[in-house]
Formats: C-alpha cells, structure tokens, sequence
C-alpha cells in the first residue's frame, strides 16, 4: 500500500525538486539505500554510528514507525529512541545539560518554550533540513536562525460520542449551552500541555468570561486531554473539550464509537518542535533524522496514524488538510507568563 | 564497697589492659564499611542531592529558602499537604484494619482455601494502584461504571449513581486495598513465627478465640502492625496514579499530583518539588519517633526456640463465615477489576462494547510481538527487579540486624538513614539520584546499575522494616548461645539468624520485588532506550490513551508475576525452617525426667 | 579450664549504675553462685562474664588473660566460655544433634572427633535417643539437657548457667539441681551459675556470691553464707531469718525497743549505729508466759503476743507480736502449742543470735 501510494505521489510529480539531494525516494527499497548510501551526510551518519533521540511528540507506536522506518532507509545506524513525556523529556536534559552529560542528539517536544530556551543557553546547534521545503508555509521557518524546525503538528478540538449525541457541538462557545452540563469532559492544563494552549487561546478569544461559564457546565477535569477519549469511550461523559483531534482520529480508526468537531471558532493548534543539540555525539545522524522527518515516508506514516503530516504535498487521513479547517495558533514571546496565569484562573474559575 | 571482697587478682596489671583480641576484627570492619558506604551511595548521596535542590532557586540557581517559605505561606500549596495527610492515615487505617485480621486468619487459624487468599492478596500487591484505580474507574465512574450500571438496571434509570470513585472517599478506598498487602504480608510473617503457647496460654484463662486475637496474638506483633502502618501511611503519601485519576477529577489536589504539577510547569519548578517532600519527612519522622515510643517500653521477643509451631485455631462454626470475610479483599482489589480489565484488554477497540465480533487478542499479540521494546523492557524489568530487591533486601536485613541488636554506636542512625528514601516521591528521587550520578567519580548514568541502584533505595525502607519486624520476634539469645559457642558476628548472622530468619525472608524479597516490578516515577528520568522497562511501557500506553494496551500488558506484568510467585512456593517450603522431624511425629512426645540421678 | 577473677567491675547503662565495683574470684574448678533477688546485678554480671557487654571500669581475667577491660572485650566467640540460657535458646531449625555439635562444626574438628564428642555429651545428658528430634518435640526439661549438651560439648573453660532452672517445673527443678551438680562434679568446669533461688544455689554451689543493689554483700562456702551472713540482707536472704533493728551499745549489745540484747557483734559498727539482731526461727525457743525456771541463761529473753501459729507437721511457724512493730518468728517442736493472743516468752541463745550491719 504505501509503497503504491508512494509511487502515485511521485507520478504527480510534487516532489521532483528534492529528489536530488536526499536521493531518497526512488521506487524499490534496494534502489533507496543505494541511493541514500551515496549521501555524503548519510555516510558521515553511518561513520558515527548511532543515533539518539529524546523524543515527546507522537505517541510511542507512531514514533516507533518513524524511527523504524528511518533505520530501515539508513542501515547501519543504531537508534536509540527515548520516549517519553515532553515535559519530562526536556527536564532530563536540562538535567543532562546541567551535568556537563551529552546523549541527547534530537529533541523533539510540544512546547515551543523549551526551544527559545535551549536556544538562549545555546544548547542548540543551527541545521537547514533541505526537504524543509516541503513543510507548509505557516510552520516553515520557526526560527530565522534554523535553531529548531516543526516536529509534529497537533490540533485541539471538540470531540463526542456519535451514539448518544445527536448534533454535537460546533464551537467552543457552543460548550456553553445548558444541554452540555454535565456532559463534558476535558484534561487539565496542569497537567497537558495542549489543555494549557488552549486554556491560553480560549482566553485571548473570549477572555475569563468563557472560562467562568465553562466552569458551570461542571465538567469532568481529567489529566491529559487523552482522558475525554477514555471518558467518551467508557460513556462516562458524551463531549470532550479541549480534546486531541488525531488520537480521536485513531480511536475512530480502531472501531471505537467516537468522532471529531473540528471547532468554527478555530481549532487551537500546538507545534511540536525539534532541533539538534549544539553538543550531539552524533550531529550528523542527527541532521540525517531532522531531514527525514520532512520525508514522504515520515508524512505518510503520520497519515496512517491520522496526524496532520509535515508536508504539503502528503495529505492528511480522510483527505483532510489544514486548509479545510479554521485555526489558530497562540504566538508571542510572552507565552509562558500567559500559561501560567491561564492554569491560574482555570483553577479559580473552573474547579 | 563489697563487704567481703576477695584478693585483688594481681595489681601489677597494668589499670588500662586492653585484652589481647579485643580490637575489632577485619571482617567486621568490612562488613560495617560496606554498609555504610552502601547508604551512603544509595541514600545520603541522592538524599543530599534531594535536600541541596530544595534550598535553590529554580529559575537563577541561586542559593535561597524561598521554596520553604512559599510552601508554608501558599494556601494552594498547604490543602495538598492536608489532603495527603488525611488520605496516608485513611489508607493506613483501612490497610491496617483489613490486612491484620487477614493474616491472623491465614497465619493462626484453620480458615479453609489459606493458600488461595495467600496468593490472592500478594495478586493484589503485583497491581500498580493506578492500573487498579483504572480498573474502578471501569466499574465505578458514576455514570459508565458497570456496577452503577448494574444498579441503575436494578433501581431504575432515574436512580443516582450508587458509588462514585470520583471522590476522596473512592480513593481512599482504592489506595488502602491496594496496601493491605503490606501489612498483611508483614503480620502474617510475624505471625508465622510466634510461639502458638502464648495463644495456649490465654486459651487457658477461659478467653475466647477472638478475645485471644485482639488482647494477645495482636499485640505480641505489634511492630510489625506499626511497621506496616507506618509503610502503608507512606503509601497513601506517595502514591501517585491513584489520586491523579480520582481525584484531580474532583479538583481535590494532593502532594503528588501537586508535584506532577511543579514537574510540567516551564520551566520546572524541580527545587520547589524537593522542598515540598521535606513536610512528608518531618510527618513520617514523628511516625517513626511515636513507633520508638510505642515500642520502646515492651519487650517483643516471642521465638525464643521453645515454639511449638503448626498448631492452628479452630474457627468452628465461624470458618466457613470468615473464609468468605476473607474472600471480600480479593474481590474488591482483583478480581472485580481484573475483570474488567480483562475485558477491555480482550477488545479490539473497547468503546465499542462487550460483542464477539469486538473480541480479539490482538492486543496480546501486540504486547507480545508487536511492540518492538516490550522483549526488552519485559527482560529488563525482571532483571532489574530481581538484582534490585536482592541487592534490596541483603542490605536491608543487615541494616536492621544491626539496628536491632545495637551494633555499632549510632546504629540507629543507620536505621534512619534506610528508612528516608521512601518518603521522598519517587520523581524526586529520581533527580537526586541524576544529579548524583551524572557526574565523576561516580558517573553511572546510563546504566543499568543506576537503575537497580535506584529501585533498591527507593524501597530499601520496606526491607529494613521487614528485617527489623523479623528480627524483633527472634530473642537475641539464640544468637548469642552461638557466640558463646565459638561462632563469630557473621557466622552466627548465617547460620541462625537467617535461617530463622527463614521464610520472612523470602516473603520480604517479594515485598520489595513487587513494587519494583511495578514502579515508574524513580526510574523516569533514569532510563535509557536501552534500559527501559514495562511500567514505562504501560505508562507511555496510558499517555497515548491506548487503554486496550494498558490493561493487556497489566494483565501480562500480572500473569509473570504471579507466575515467578507460583515457582517461588517450593522455594518458599525449602527455606521455611522446618520445625518438625519427618520420622518422629510430634504425637510420641516423650515422657519427661527421664534421667535417674 | 581456668579461674575467674573479677576486679573492681562497675557497668552502667546511662544514669543507672547496674554493678558498683565488684571484686570476685573463682578458683579453678569452683562452681560459684551468684545469688540475689532481681537487679541485684547477677545477671548483668554474667553477660559481662560472657562478653555481650563492655565494662564500665574494672577487669574479667581467665586466669592470665584479660577478658574484659574498659578499653575492650574479647568477643564471645574467643573466650571460651560456655553458656546456658535461661529460656534454653534451643534453634528451633535445627535438631538435638545439629544443636550440639554447632560448637564443635565452628571448631573445625574432624569428622571423627565431632561424631564422637557429640555422642559422647548426649551420653552424659542422656539424650541419644532423641539425637534427631526437633526442639519443638521435645520437653522443657529435654529443652534445658540440650542446651547443657550444647555448651558442654565445646569443652569450655567456663561454663555460665543462667537461672538454668527456673522455666522448669518443681520436680524437675530439684532433679535437674542434682543433675547439673553431677555434670560438674564429672567435668570439674570453673562454672558461674545464677539464680535467684537460694535452695539452688546451696545445693549446687562450692562458693556462693550474695549480691545486692550491684554490690556484692558476701562471699563464702554455702556454710558460711548461711551461718556467719556478713549482713542482715544475707542473714535474710538466706533461710528464713528474724531480724529486729536497732542501735548499737558496743561491746556485743544491741538496743532493740527498750531491750538491750547481747550476741556476738559481727556489724563492725560504732555505739549508736544502726544494726539488726539476726536470729534464725529455728534458734528461738518459747515458753508460756506463767511458766517458770525457764532455761534463760545465755539468752536474751523478749515477751511477746501470739499473733498467728500454722502446724506444718514437723515443726509449728510462730509469730509473736513483740510490740513496737517488732515480730518474731520462732520454728517450735510440734508437741508445743499456742492459741493465738497467748503470752509468751521468747528465749534467743546468745550463741545463735548476731548483730549484723545493714546491706552494702
């Protein structure tokens, strides 16, 4: 399957530019690795041999594909994957980079923050992915210094149980009417990063108005924005707020009774970032991974898992794509002071 | 001032003679340095790490108080510290109140099936809490949980839910099931060894079976009831899983989740997280304190080789009844929850309902094979878990041995040191023992030494309690009737401590394996992609919400454990101390005074 | 085998002072008890005997080697020296025969040799045939032997009993008395026996060690103790024991009340000091107040009031009301009879009576 769609793609000729540098795409898996094997990064990847990435975006089963197919484009170089919550992932290295310890070759988290930050210290070392090119223009770019690049793509939407309910919400302001209380569930920004970006979006929007009246509807705060799944699917709540637009997507996938409302009043979207570590051991391995992740292959790894690719040119599951849904995205350098004044009317406001 | 004394022995000996072999001999030296160097390395050091933290800024480094103060200045920081309070003392109430008639009745009396809740109850123990706490949710959220459903089938739909897990009371429920184990296993391996006369002895008086429980076979155990109080209180203080899926939904916020709060902050607040453990320190400090008050004024030495063991109380008419009392735990903690993880882990996608098309063991099979780390992880898990609790409770028995029989001055303070780590929350734990092994001479980051090192600190307090529980049931003069014999410190610690030691021993090294097996926050910022093990896995499952997953590789974590239980019960036979000879029966008792003179 | 002695041993546990100073020798071969009510410091003593605990100040020799000293302790295991508990210690994980021969394992011995001294002890004791048994199969009694086979077995140079008798029963007790005086008397082991039991310790002992409050009060052949006590808490302590407080008037005269008798004055103490008149019931002597020509010489003749009389078959236990809070006792032939409130008169032969001191 993906090898045809792979081939489809190549037919409608969207990615003949590139081809060139990481050679990488031709038809055959033996043609590939002869391909990649004349890359001069890729050779100085497989001198050193290794490759360690601190990764927190993508669940553990996406992120495993990634890595896999990665090591089956570039034989010989050993992955070591850490995955782990983004926050954790970053406050290890920190740690690490405290200690004078050099493991971490990428990084890959939710939170831009973490990069402005690493980026400050200059724990980041500069890299221009030569298939960047191919990231859709709003994201493309992130940092004028090539510091750190887009690593996943994430969208906070409404989610709900298509059995027990008959319309469901349209709009995060729809969340307030009377028929929902009671019936919501939604993660904590305590503890979800993407409950937090949106608690911050919700604010700009509509300010702490939204969050008092949405604190009356009684929802049901869980930790994780995962966790309106897991009360939709139990039936424990009918509509999630604040709620993971690809893992419903997957759910829905797998045959669970659960879909998604992509908001008229925007769907909040939350980058994750990647970048190499100005002290990788592996730096180059690194530079090979950071290229690959804005690869056809990546994209259509992350379609089958139902999240939004990095490309332009791979669409999304279902045929969606970021031009078919309204969104926003909260900008600015003042972010951290405003999430954490967010989490601190949330928790004056709804529980 | 003697009335009559006898002639002074020669008063040319010099007044400050030292005797010739008194100096203290290499071994023992070696054998204290070790030790010490051991808590040094697995305790003070990452402890110190832990404490050093607590009193810098997170933000400039700079050395400052500032955390303290904010703690004790911050409402919204103080309610959690109340309701880790009142949610430690439910837990150790509850654990206390279930666990020690359950080991009286395994341990002393006829109750039929005594094996089966044996192993139903340390079932319960190989549970993380917050795969239990998933299992409850299953059955009973307020408006999904199968047993609400059931009831509302029963009442009519208009019927309020009859339990709610989403409240104080349903973790507090959660948490003392799921620490009942600790103090089952503890008493009733204390019980195990105490002489059946004492009970005899009552019995005589005209007390009755239960008046004989309550006013002397309890209270002759009662360290090892107060060592498990004192573990299961710190339980309910530490665990995390349990109250972040009970009760953050409640808006109820304890230490832990509050820590889990601190961790995900940006930037993280990890020196404002060491600073708010040290109020659990100086909490469980005052338990310990009280237990030496307690304790202090007692003797508690029952084995003192003159017990007549395998006796058991008859239940009478009451056997049946209470067999069925002691069915209820297992029912509450195991089986009602296994059962619905069973389920969910046995469907292709569980929101889906209970159907045969929806049933698959896909997810087994996924577990198994399809996840590329679980071969892994599973090894290392059991590796680490084994050397871990070994490691654990060598050092631990030994620890408490020379606590108990006041070895060296100061043993006392090795006793405390021992008995800090586990206060600590194991993410806390987790960046002392980072930071203290990250850098030379001791750089063992990466390792999966730092791993085992790790796990064996964390719950080296639940093997030195265990040790000294043991221990104080075994009158010191059996050990020195050795000594005078010409057996040394070690030799007499092998081969009479230990074997009397015996199956508390085992039962300890289970009591450690198991929460190691089943531990996640200290290893969190430990493990490497090479070092990983299950509850990573499980938890990145959780993370993903993948719950099918989840409950298949629970049920998978318990069917291996459970497994190396079962292979350790011929185990347990062999080093049981056996008290009775095979070809003499105990029935040809023979006659007394046999001796003429 | 070898001698103990003890010199100048003090131990104390914090503020409390267990043992104050005690010299004591015992000769080569010597079974000496060490006598006293609860406290007193025996047991203290024997541990320190033992080597489980340091002296405070003072010294333990066996023989020509120091055992203990302030600045150290030969450990236990080096010093030879047996003991036996007074809740046996049996191991319960091991048999009678396992239990036995663990001292002789430790030592390394050949094989032969372990066989045959292990047969050899359970002969002396006699338990051969219950080698194989469990401690939980046996009785208290079985228990008490295996534990003396232990520490027998190892051939010590000395052999410490400690209070071996008191968790056996009356008739064992006795028996086993006359059993551990047997084993002793075939070894001829330098051995320390403690008991609180005085009938034990005149029975069984060469040499008895009064003590008291950590002081030792007397030490003497049992004939001693019991008939020349350097103090009135031996005098006491040892047999049944009248004993009437007073002054001393010198010169061999005590004032008791408004009496003063005469006895051999063995108090050491000035005119006025404070001394007793020790007298044992057996001694005391009574007559019917209206009888007459009474056999008063070298006597000190008290009066009293019968208070109770109990007929205990070979002899009647008198108490005489000697007014003042003053009582007697007096141990009389059975054909003699008092109803209780009679008037008697109580005749106490200079030569049995003594003036003692008080405890050290």
């Amino acid at each position: 399957m993906m090898e045809f769609s792979r081939r489809r793609l190549l037919q409608t000729g969207g990615l003949v530019g590139t081809a060139l540098v990481t050679g990488g795409l031709a038809g055959t898996a033996f043609s590939r690795i002869a391909a990649a094997a004349d890359d001069p990064l890729y050779a100085a990847a497989r001198k050193e041999g290794a490759l360690t990435l601190y990764w927190g975006s993508y669940e553990q089963q996406t992120m495993e594909a990634i890595r896999d197919a990665f090591k089956a484009k570039y034989p010989g170089i050993e992955v070591n994957l850490l995955r782990q919550a983004s926050q954790t992932v970053y406050t290890r290295l920190r740690m690490e980079l405290q200690s004078g310890v050099h493991e971490c070759d990428s990084l890959g988290t939710t939170n831009l923050l973490h990069y402005t930050e690493l980026k400050k210290i200059g724990a980041l070392a500069p890299f221009e992915p030569v298939d960047g090119v191919h990231i859709p223009d709003a994201f493309r770019n992130l940092d004028p210094d090539k510091m750190y690049h887009v690593g996943a793509i994430s969208l906070t939407s409404i989610n709900y149980a298509p059995g027990k309910v008959q319309s469901p919400p349209q709009s995060w302001q729809a969340l307030l009417e009377d028929q929902w209380q009671g019936k919501i569930t939604t993660g904590s920004p305590a503890f979800s990063g993407d409950v937090a970006n949106w608690v911050v979006a919700i604010r700009r929007k509509y300010g702490d108005d939204f969050l008092r009246a949405f604190g009356k509807q009684k929802p049901k705060v869980g930790q994780s924005n995962v966790d309106t799944v897991t009360d939709i699917l139990a039936g424990e709540r009918v509509v999630g707020s604040g709620a993971p637009f690809s893992y419903t997507l997957t759910q829905k996938a797998a045959g669970n009774p659960i879909d998604v409302v992509a908001p008229s009043d925007d769907a909040i979207l939350n980058l994750g970032v990647t970048g190499i570590l100005a002290k990788a051991p592996h730096p180059n391995a690194a530079r090979l991974f950071t290229n690959f992740l804005y690869s056809t292959e990546v994209s259509m790894i992350l379609q089958k898992n139902y999240w939004p690719t990095l490309r332009k040119d791979v669409p999304w599951a279902e045929g969606r794509s970021l031009d078919q849904l309204k969104w926003t995205r909260n900008t600015g350098d003042d972010l951290g002071p405003e999430v954490a004044e967010g989490i601190a009317k949330w928790k004056e406001l709804v529980r | 001032m003697g009335v009559i004394s006898t002639d002074s022995p020669d008063s040319a000996a010099a007044a400050t003679a030292r005797p010739a072999m008194a100096r203290v001999p290499l071994a023992r030296t070696l054998v204290f340095g070790a030790v010490a160097l051991l808590l040094f390395l697995l305790v003070v050091l990452p402890f110190g790490w832990v404490l050093n933290n607590s009193v810098h800024d997170d933000l400039t480094g700079a050395w400052t108080l500032g955390n303290y103060a904010r703690i004790f200045q911050s409402a919204d920081l103080l309610e959690p510290l109340f309701n880790s309070l009142l949610l430690a003392v439910a837990t150790a109430v509850i654990a206390v109140g279930i666990g020690v008639p359950l080991a009286w009745l395994v341990s002393r009396t006829d109750l039929p099936f005594r094996r089966t809740i044996r192993v139903l109850t340390l079932t319960a123990f190989v549970t993380p809490s917050f795969i239990g706490a998933t299992g409850w949710i299953l059955l009973a959220a307020p408006n999904s949980g199968w047993l609400n459903a059931l009831w509302r089938s029963l009442a009519g739909t208009e019927a309020g839910p009859l339990l709610n897990i989403y409240s104080m009371t349903g973790a507090i429920f959660i948490c003392g099931i799921y620490t009942v184990p600790y103090s089952f296993t503890m008493v009733s391996s204390a019980l195990d060894e105490m002489a059946v006369e004492l009970e005899d002895a009552a019995a005589t008086l005209g007390s009755g079976t239960l008046r004989t429980m309550l006013s002397i076979t309890i209270p002759l155990v009662t360290p090892a009831v107060i060592a498990s109080f004192i573990l299961s209180f710190i339980q309910g203080l530490t665990l995390f899983g349990v109250p972040a899926f009970l009760l953050t939904p409640t808006g109820i916020p304890v230490v832990t989740t509050k820590l889990a709060e601190f961790y995900q902050l940006f930037p993280p607040e990890i020196f404002l997280a060491a600073a708010y453990c040290m109020p659990l320190l100086l909490v469980t400090a005052m338990l310990f304190w009280m237990r030496r008050r307690i304790l202090g004024r007692k003797q508690f030495v029952t084995i003192s080789g003159k017990s007549r063991a395998g006796r058991r109380i008859a239940l009478g008419a009451a056997r049946w009844p209470a067999f069925g009392a002691a069915l209820l735990l297992p029912l509450v903690s195991v089986f009602l929850p296994y059962a619905a993880l069973l389920l969910v882990s046995l469907t292709r996608a569980w929101g889906q309902g209970l159907s045969w098309e929806n049933l698959s063991l896909y997810w087994y099979w996924w577990a198994l094979f399809g996840n590329s780390e679980t071969h892994t992880a599973i090894v290392n898990s059991l590796l680490f878990s084994t050397l871990a609790a070994t490691l654990c409770v060598m050092l631990g028995t030994v620890v408490a041995y020379i606590v108990e029989r006041r070895m060296v001055f100061g043993a006392s303070l090795f006793g405390a040191v021992a008995t800090v780590p586990i206060i600590i929350p194991g993410i806390v734990m987790s960046v002392g023992f980072f930071a203290a092994y990250t850098r030379a001479p001791l750089n063992l980051y990466g390792t999966p030494l730092l791993l085992v090192a790790a796990f064996a600190a964390t719950f080296l307090p639940i093997a030195y309690a265990h040790g000294g529980s043991i221990l104080k049931g075994i009158g010191p003069e059996l050990e020195r009737a050795a000594r005078s014999l010409g057996a040394g410190e070690g030799r007499t610690f092998l081969s009479i401590t230990i074997p009397l030691m015996g199956g508390g021993l085992l039962s300890g090294w289970f009591l450690v394996f198991i929460p190691i097996i089943r531990e996640l926050s200290v290893a969190v910022f430990l493990i490497t992609p090479k070092t990983n093990v299950m509850t990573t896995l499980i938890y990145n499952a959780k993370d993903g919400g993948n719950y099918e997953a989840v409950c298949a590789m629970s049920v998978l974590l318990l069917l291996i454990t459970l497994a190396l239980v079962a292979a350790a019960g011929p185990l347990t036979r062999l080093t049981t101390v056996r008290r009775t000879s095979r070809k003499t029966g105990r029935k040809s008792a023979p006659a007394e005074g046999v001796l003429p003179t | 085998m070898s001698g103990i002695r003890i010199k100048n041993l003090r131990k104390s546990f914090g503020a409390y002072t267990a043992l104050h100073g005690i010299d004591l020798q015992v000769p080569n071969g010597t079974l000496l008890a060490l006598l006293g009510p609860s406290g007193c410091g025996k047991s203290t003593t024997l541990q320190l005997l033992a080597g489980f605990e340091a002296p405070t100040e003072g010294e333990i020799w066996a023989d020509d080697v120091l055992l203990s000293s302030a600045r150290g302790v030969l450990p236990p295991e080096k010093r030879g020296i047996s003991l036996v508990f007074q809740n046996y210690a049996v191991w319960p994980h091991k048999t009678v025969a396992e239990n036995v021969a663990f001292g002789l394992a430790i030592r390394r011995l050949p094989k032969a040799e372990i066989a045959e001294r292990l047969d050899r002890t359970l002969r002396t004791v006699r338990l051969e045939a219950l080698r194989d048994r469990y401690p939980s199969e046996l009785s208290g009694g079985q228990q008490q032997r295996v534990a003396l086979a232990r520490a027998l077995a190892v051939e010590p140079r000395i052999l410490l009993l400690d209070e071996p008798l008191s968790n056996l029963d009356a008739h064992l007790r006795e028996e086993m008395r006359f059993e551990i005086r047997q084993v002793h008397d075939l070894l001829g082991l330098t051995t320390v026996y403690v008991t609180h039991d005085q009938s034990e310790a005149l029975v069984t002992a060469d040499r008895i060690a009064v003590m008291k409050s950590g002081h030792l009060q007397q030490l003497g052949s049992p004939e001693d103790i019991f008939e020349r006590p350097s103090n009135a808490f031996v005098a006491t302590f040892i047999g049944a024991n009248n004993e009437l407080a007073g002054t001393s008037e010198g010169n061999g005269a005590i004032r008791v009340g408004g009496h003063v008798l005469t006895a051999p004055d063995r108090s050491g103490a000035a005119h006025g000091g404070t001394v007793s008149l020790c007298v044992r019931p057996s001694q005391v002597r009574l007559f019917g107040a209206e009888e007459t020509g009474l056999p008063a010489e070298g006597c000190n003749v008290l009066s009293g009031t019968v208070q109770r009389s109990a007929y205990l078959g070979e002899y009647r236990d008198v108490l005489v009301d000697l007014g003042g809070g003053r009582t007697l006792r007096a141990f009389i032939p059975p054909a003699q009879s008092f109803a209780p409130g009679s008037v008697v008169t109580a005749l106490l032969p200079i030569g049995s009576c003594q003036i003692l001191g008080p405890a050290a």
